[in-house]
């Protein structure tokens, strides 16, 4: 047995710790958002934008040459922008639109440095290539407006609670209504947490949330499974074992955890590429694993184990009753 | 079955596998002979993903109320004039903010042009901006873009970023932007009914529907009050001539532009209202209907934007970097490779077949994705995460199952083994599936992004539960019968035993 097993094993009889700690970091989060509401500073989510416009004669021949004017003013400036969007020619300008975070700020006298950097290649009298050609540039802040649109969210709690009702319902019939309620409250637990430790960490809050509860709600939903089938298959060899042993010698830790690093590597995966931006969704994204295997191999199973006693003694109780009228 | 029918079969599955990974992955390349008389260019699968901005790049532009134009616009006007004085009145008509100018004389800015600063634009204009933009995000969402971004630049303009699979661009960034008034005219004038009610006491919504895939019409939905009005404008549109002077005609207009005409014969006797089009035009319906309904719905704000030109609708590239898909396309392409070579490195025949349901996954996840042409069905980097949790599983129930096989190997023969452990596993997938799949249907009912991921999940999660439950195990029952030595096949080391089953 794994040290993981072991510690597992240790977790799952202190159901009542477990209660507290998701409680504690629940309502935590629900304080952190009452009080400092829920971050919206987002890097490059809001955003500084820098943008060079140039008419065709200047953009379709002499791009490489622009880009090289805008990069040595943001070297010599120290300035780092996120990404560039490169627009396509289009009628009689187009744009360079370099995306910044938004605390960058752009003097007055940096501009004038650098519309003169442009005016002196650009100049008719001018022996450069681009001469005659008309480049501006403007500098813009802007705040985004789609963070989390609110019937969105309302769809998406309302569509997660629907789900974790029928998911409840089908294991219900399928195997035991312990188990169904396990399920049930796994999802539950998996969401809540998510959600919390999001607004805990201060993380920003965009629609990417809505995605990152319904891909937790999916593996919560998968690795609870793991275990509930477990146990079936368990119950199913021997039904007269009792609740404690039914539970630890049904957790799925190797399945839990290595369906959770596959996710953990696809996550970083996508992280790695991405802009800052996506890298808020994958790292959100991270939080929601972290919270699924929580609530599937940690949560569920400790759960499962104090209703299984539960019904084991109202079954028995009834068994007793069921045996007096007999 | 007989081994020969077997590796018939199994080469008939293996030829029709390969043909389709090709189909899906081979790199396009320009065709050396002509197609119907045309030379074309082959595009794999891979490559027709209408894909989302964070991976193939989208459409941006400016909204700039009247009156607001771009610092660059300014400049460019005022190094334009050559006369100094005109320099200097035009340099006088302008109130510099952040990266804009506002024009003193737009009333809708400033209530006096002569105290005109930054500090007093009126707070109705204000409003009425934050009303627009509450108006394009309302109709943004439910057009249900999974990626989108509107951006209020320098507090008084919009930048609006859609993805580049919206074929209908210019268009759509045309009707978001159009948050004018929802009336009704005839010949260029409002109807005496609107005058003093509201357009919501005759319409209730408007629906696009498609009839036959032929015909797409628009549907107004009509009060009671609203049949009787358009039982009335019937009589008056049949006996209207073009040269009367009244219109032929019922105009629904936005902002005073002209959506959609009703003529007579779209109106049927007892007030319904039904306009067809060609089926040509029905995204664009789709867009005006998004844009009716939300005028109906959320009312309309005072201001209106500059008009958009052809050259202020922009095209950007994937704000990954151009190399983004690429990278995407190598890193899944080393996670499928690993997907196969482990289990045939692991459990040699046994991990071929499970190769056949990690490519059959792939091949109809990626055919599904390319040609579903549902609105707004984007692939983003959110879809290449449900696409790993379905590959996941897949292999996960592969590596199950051989387990299960393996535990049972001291005390039956390879074939009853498996066959056991097809019965241990064969409720364990169903039901983890048959959850995986309710979760999928019930966010069909969301919006937006978290819709078309919904949608993807359920379409991997069938692909996946078809592999698992049905096509990986003819792939191995084939490959079983097909194996001269079945202990070999699973990698398994020889023990005698005494088959119970």
């Amino acid at each position: 047995m794994t040290k993981i097993e072991k510690f597992v094993k240790a977790c799952i009889s202190k159901f009542k710790l477990l209660s507290i700690a998701t409680a504690v970091i629940v309502v935590a989060g629900l304080v952190c958002m009452f009080v400092f509401g829920y971050s919206t500073n987002a890097t490059n989510y809001d955003m500084t934008t820098l943008s060079v416009k140039m008419n065709k004669y200047a953009y379709s021949q002499y791009l490489d040459e622009i880009e090289g004017v805008a990069n040595d003013f943001f070297s010599e400036n120290n300035l780092k922008y996120e990404y560039d969007m490169n627009a396509e020619m289009h009628g009689d300008e187009s744009e360079i639109v370099y995306v910044f975070d938004k605390g960058v700020v752009f003097t007055d006298a940096m501009l004038a440095n650098l519309q003169a950097t442009f005016d002196a290649l650009t100049a008719t009298d001018s022996n450069h290539a681009l001469a005659g050609s008309v480049i501006n540039v403007d500098v813009n802040t802007e705040v985004a407006l789609d963070r989390l649109p609110a019937n969105g969210l309302l769809r998406t709690v309302i569509a997660g609670a629907a789900f974790a009702v029928l998911a409840c319902l089908y294991v219900t019939i399928r195997h035991h209504y312990t188990s169904g309620l396990t399920m049930f409250v796994s999802l539950g637990v998996g969401a809540a947490l998510t959600s919390a430790l999001v607004l805990l960490t201060r993380m920003p809050i965009t629609g990417n949330l809505l995605y990152t509860l319904f891909f937790n709600l999916l593996f919560t939903a998968i690795c609870t499974m793991f275990t509930l089938n477990k146990v079936r298959a368990a119950q199913k060899g021997d039904k007269n074992v009792d609740a404690e042993t039914l539970i630890k010698s049904s957790l799925a830790v190797g399945q839990v955890l290595t369906f959770a690093v596959a996710c953990v590597v696809a996550l970083v995966l996508v992280g790695a590429i991405a802009t800052s931006a996506v890298r808020w969704f994958a790292a959100i994204s991270l939080l929601s694993v972290v919270a699924g295997v929580f609530a599937s191999l940690f949560f569920a199973p400790a759960l499962y184990l104090i209703v299984k006693k539960l019904a084991d003694e109202k079954d028995a109780q009834r068994a007793r009753y069921d045996y007096k009228r007999s | 079955m007989g081994k020969k029918k077997s590796v018939v079969l199994i080469t008939l599955i293996s030829v029709v596998v390969a043909f389709l990974c090709l189909l899906t992955m081979f790199p396009s390349f320009g065709i050396p002979f002509p197609v119907d008389g045309t030379w074309k260019t082959w595009n794999p699968v891979v490559n027709q993903f209408a894909l989302s901005s964070d991976l193939g790049g989208g459409y941006y532009t400016y909204y700039y109320p009247q009156g607001v134009i771009p610092a660059s616009e300014y400049e460019s006007n005022y190094e334009n004039i050559s006369d100094e004085d005109e320099q200097k009145e035009y340099k006088d008509s302008y109130v510099a903010w952040k990266g804009l100018y506002l024009e003193k004389a737009e009333t809708s800015i400033f209530d006096d042009e002569d105290t005109a600063s930054a500090a007093t634009v009126s707070q109705e204009f204000r409003t009425q901006f934050a009303k627009a933009t509450k108006l394009i995000m309302s109709r943004i969402e439910a057009k249900g873009y999974s990626a989108s971004r509107v951006a209020v630049v320098d507090d008084f303009a919009i930048r609006m970023e859609l993805p580049a699979s919206e074929v209908n661009f210019a268009t759509a960034f045309q009707t978001f932007g159009n948050v004018g008034k929802l009336e009704l005219q005839k010949g260029g004038v409002v109807l005496e009914e609107l005058e003093d009610a509201d357009i919501t006491d005759f319409i209730k919504s408007f629906k696009v529907r498609t009839q036959y895939g032929q015909v797409v019409y628009v549907e107004t939905k009509l009060t009671k009050a609203g049949k009787e009005l358009f039982k009335g404008l019937k009589s008056e549109l049949t006996a209207s001539t073009d040269t009367s002077g009244e219109g032929t005609t019922v105009d629904v207009t936005l902002g005073g532009e002209a959506i959609m005409q009703i003529y007579s014969d779209f109106i049927s006797d007892d007030g319904e209202v039904r306009a067809a089009y060609k089926i040509e035009y029905k995204d664009v319906f789709e867009t005006w209907g998004i844009v009716l309904n939300s005028a109906l719905e959320d009312g309309y704000s005072e201001i209106s934007f500059a008009e958009l030109q052809t050259d202020s609708v922009r095209r950007f590239d994937p704000v990954y970097g151009e190399n983004a898909l690429d990278l995407l396309y190598i890193a899944l392409g080393i996670i499928l490779v690993l997907a196969i070579v482990l289990p045939i490195v692991f459990y040699r025949g046994y991990g071929v077949s499970c190769m056949y349901s990690t490519l059959s996954y792939l091949v109809v996840v990626a055919i599904c994705f390319a040609f579903i042409s549902k609105t707004a069905f984007e692939v983003s980097v959110g879809s290449v995460l449900i696409f790993l949790l379905g590959l996941l599983l897949v292999n996960y129930f592969n590596v199950r199952l051989y387990n299960e096989c393996k535990a049972g190997i001291e005390r039956r023969i390879p074939e009853s083994a498996m066959s056991a452990a097809y019965k241990t596993t064969l409720w364990e997938m169903v039901d983890t599936y048959a959850v995986l799949l309710l979760g999928a249907i019930i966010f069909l009912t969301t919006v937006g992004g978290v819709y078309t991921m919904a949608l993807q999940a359920l379409i991997c999660l069938v692909t996946a539960a078809f592999c698992s439950l049905l096509w990986g195990r003819l792939i191995n029952y084939l490959y079983m019968s097909a194996a001269k030595d079945k202990y070999k096949y699973f990698h398994f080391e020889r023990k005698e035993v005494e088959d119970n089953d």
